[in-house]
């Protein structure tokens, strides 16, 4: 039984430095964690250069069998990733839901999917289990809810930053550790993005939250606070404060239902 | 104002006069920019701002009369389409969501550059705000609720694109939803597609790139997905809305939907609780407290100070130090309101308190504020909460 894991350089929110990218720590540890029971082996796959930093992290949190496919600075991984796939023949693959550095669009895993004529589950926080060919995992939803899926195997699962934290990353493993250099694809394209102006993220105007609903400027305080930014109840009872309280919650939906009586 | 003589509070009207900034600020929704020199001058020149009509209506306490009367949109006809946008809205919770109606915008907006039509596909039986949020045409296919159906619906998308020929389908970029629809109609299709898109005109789009680090910009795709805020709502203007037949195709999903985790509040992780019950030092009565958030369904959460004298386990800090959290309500009990604190709870959108302090920086901080106990306040929500019909 073979895991996966599509593994890519993240970059670091604070300094920008390549290092383990969030999502794919995610699932190597969900992979690492799942194995086990499963007398599976787990495989760490990149395509990129050799010195990439990122890879030592990924070496560090235990990812003991990491195999790189030679490639290009810019070129375009998915062929070169579905044709090391097809060697290996994984039963599951995971994946992050979107590389962060680059144009991080989310599309390899699908088209990965797609090539290989597995199914695909996004968006994943949690792998309930792997019995007959067919892997169920929990999906994540939101609110903090969850949902049951199930598919045949081989099946694509990207992992949400929902998933359990990765371990901490070990040093004497990180610079102990060997990557597999695989035999370098045939012929590598140039990706679609190149000629793309990159620039750091814009703020985002921000929609005043009032929109169209106000009479002439001044309905917000023309309610009277009746719309209830900002109230203080001072000098009330504590039954009146529960009441009011309770009404909030009531209308915002997050309780169902409380007594009329009184 | 007109009517029978409005009675006048003349505290409110001091205060309104010397937070003149402030109420302004609520009235017109964005803070006027300080001018210290004007400030200095009026300070020594002694002048107080004079908003009469305003500090009256407050005073006051009127509600404002004017009723609301339905209002009658104007209608607007596509005559001649050049060619079809396809919308596909989330639809979650049955109704058309602030974000399928940005998604909607977006066409409506493309559509009217380009002189095409919006056609709506619901995956939901009976969903009303269609023509409100700017469809020509619209599609209603068979829902089947809730459950989780990616591939029928990518198969019914495709044979819609074979149909109509649309020249753009957009869809909100959401994980689980219209974000996964598009990404497999893309990479079954092999049509560009174009995610996490913030700004969509017809000369091109700007995308969010590299999990938000990065923007870029490039000409339109043939799907699109859109940010939430992404585009401008349709508003102040009916259309057709008028059905279309749904499409008919076969297929054998390989994915199942096992339903719905039942997930009580004690399982959900505190960054994704959406209503969440805090106490801090002002709670004395902790198995109240529990009892409290069980009879709610409230997620636990608690301030620095809670939690290290061991009330509750560091998992449920709240604040700068501990978890950011995003809940829609938030109550906090016995919180006073520590700079650190009220950093983690930014991103909430109600924010609720019973404090016996009126002058902590939770009271201002919070929508709705009681002064008083914690204890008796959480006793009398408890026994409202058991005397109701049902529970939370």
């Amino acid at each position: 039984m073979k895991i996966v894991v599509l593994l890519s350089a993240g970059s670091h929110p604070a300094s920008g430095r390549p290092c383990r990218a969030d999502q794919d720590a995610r699932a190597l540890q969900l992979a690492l964690q799942l194995a086990p029971g499963l007398e599976g082996s787990v495989i760490g796959l990149h395509a990129g250069r050799a010195d990439q930093p990122a890879l030592q992290d990924y070496l560090g949190q235990g990812c003991e069998d990491l195999r790189l496919v030679p490639l290009e600075c810019g070129h375009d991984m998915t062929a070169a990733l579905a044709h090391a796939l097809t060697e290996i023949r994984p039963d599951l693959i995971l994946t992050g839901m979107a590389a962060e550095r680059g144009e991080g669009s989310g599309m390899l895993p699908y088209l990965l999917a797609d090539m290989l004529g597995a199914s695909i589950l996004p968006g994943i926080a949690e792998i309930s289990g792997l019995k007959d060919d067919r892997v169920t995992a929990r999906q994540a939803l939101p609110g903090g809810q969850r949902r049951e899926i199930a598919a045949p195997c081989p099946a694509v699962l990207t992992i949400a930053g929902n998933a359990p934290d990765p371990a901490p990353i070990v040093h004497r493993r990180a610079i102990q550790g060997q990557v597999t250099e695989l035999p370098a694809p045939a012929r590598t394209e140039p990706g679609h993005d190149q000629g793309w102006n990159y620039r750091p993220a814009a703020k985002r105007p921000k929609r005043l939250a009032s929109g169209g609903k106000k009479a002439g400027g001044l309905g917000a305080i023309m309610s009277g606070g009746a719309a209830g930014g900002g109230t203080v109840m001072d000098r009330h009872s504590a039954e009146e404060i529960a009441r009011a309280l309770l009404d909030r919650l009531q209308s915002l939906n997050v309780v169902t239902s409380v007594s009329r009586e009184k | 104002m007109t009517g029978p003589a409005l009675r006048r509070d003349p505290r409110t009207e001091r205060d309104l006069r010397r937070n003149w900034r402030d109420a302004i600020a609520a009235a017109v929704g964005y803070t006027l920019r300080k001018n210290p020199r004007a400030d200095r001058d009026a300070r020594r020149n002694r002048i107080e701002p004079r908003l009469t009509p305003l500090t009256t209506a407050i005073s006051a306490g009127r509600a404002t009369p004017a009723a609301e009367k339905p209002v009658d949109l104007p209608l607007a006809v596509v005559s001649a389409p050049t060619g079809w946008i396809i919308a596909v809205p989330d639809l979650a919770g049955g109704a058309y969501t602030a974000h399928d109606r940005d998604v909607l915008g977006a066409a409506r907006a493309l559509a009217d550059v380009m002189g095409a039509g919006v056609v709506t596909v619901e995956f939901a039986d009976d969903v009303p705000g269609a023509d409100l949020a700017g469809a020509d045409r619209r599609i209603a296919i068979d829902g089947g609720g809730d459950a989780y159906d990616p591939e029928r619906r990518v198969a019914m998308l495709e044979s819609l694109m074979t149909e109509h020929q649309p020249l753009h389908i957009l869809l909100p970029d959401t994980a689980v939803g219209g974000g996964d629809l598009g990404r497999r109609l893309a990479a079954r299709t092999g049509e560009s597609l174009a995610a996490n898109c913030w700004r969509v005109g017809d000369r091109g789009v700007i995308r969010r790139a590299a999990q938000g680090r990065a923007d870029v910009s490039h000409d339109l795709s043939r799907i699109l997905l859109i940010l939430p805020e992404g585009a401008e709502p349709v508003t102040g203007v009916r259309h057709a809305a008028e059905p279309l037949d749904p499409p008919t195709v076969q297929t054998n999903p390989a994915i199942d939907d096992l339903g719905r985790v039942a997930m009580d509040a004690g399982d959900i992780p505190l960054a994704e609780a959406e209503f969440i019950l805090s106490a801090g030092n002002g709670v004395q009565d902790w198995p109240l407290y529990h009892r409290l958030a069980l009879a709610l369904n409230a997620v636990e959460g608690g301030s620095r100070v809670a939690v290290d004298d061991g009330f509750l386990p560091r998992a449920r800090q709240v604040g700068a130090s501990g978890t950011l959290v995003r809940a829609r309500a938030y109550l906090a009990l016995g919180i006073s309101g520590a700079p650190q604190h009220l950093q983690g709870i930014t991103d909430c959108e109600n924010v609720l308190t019973v404090n016996l302090d009126p002058a902590c920086p939770m009271i201002k901080r919070a929508d709705l504020a009681g002064i008083g106990d914690t204890g008796q306040v959480m006793q009398a929500m408890l026994e409202l909460l058991e005397n109701g019909e049902g529970s939370a």
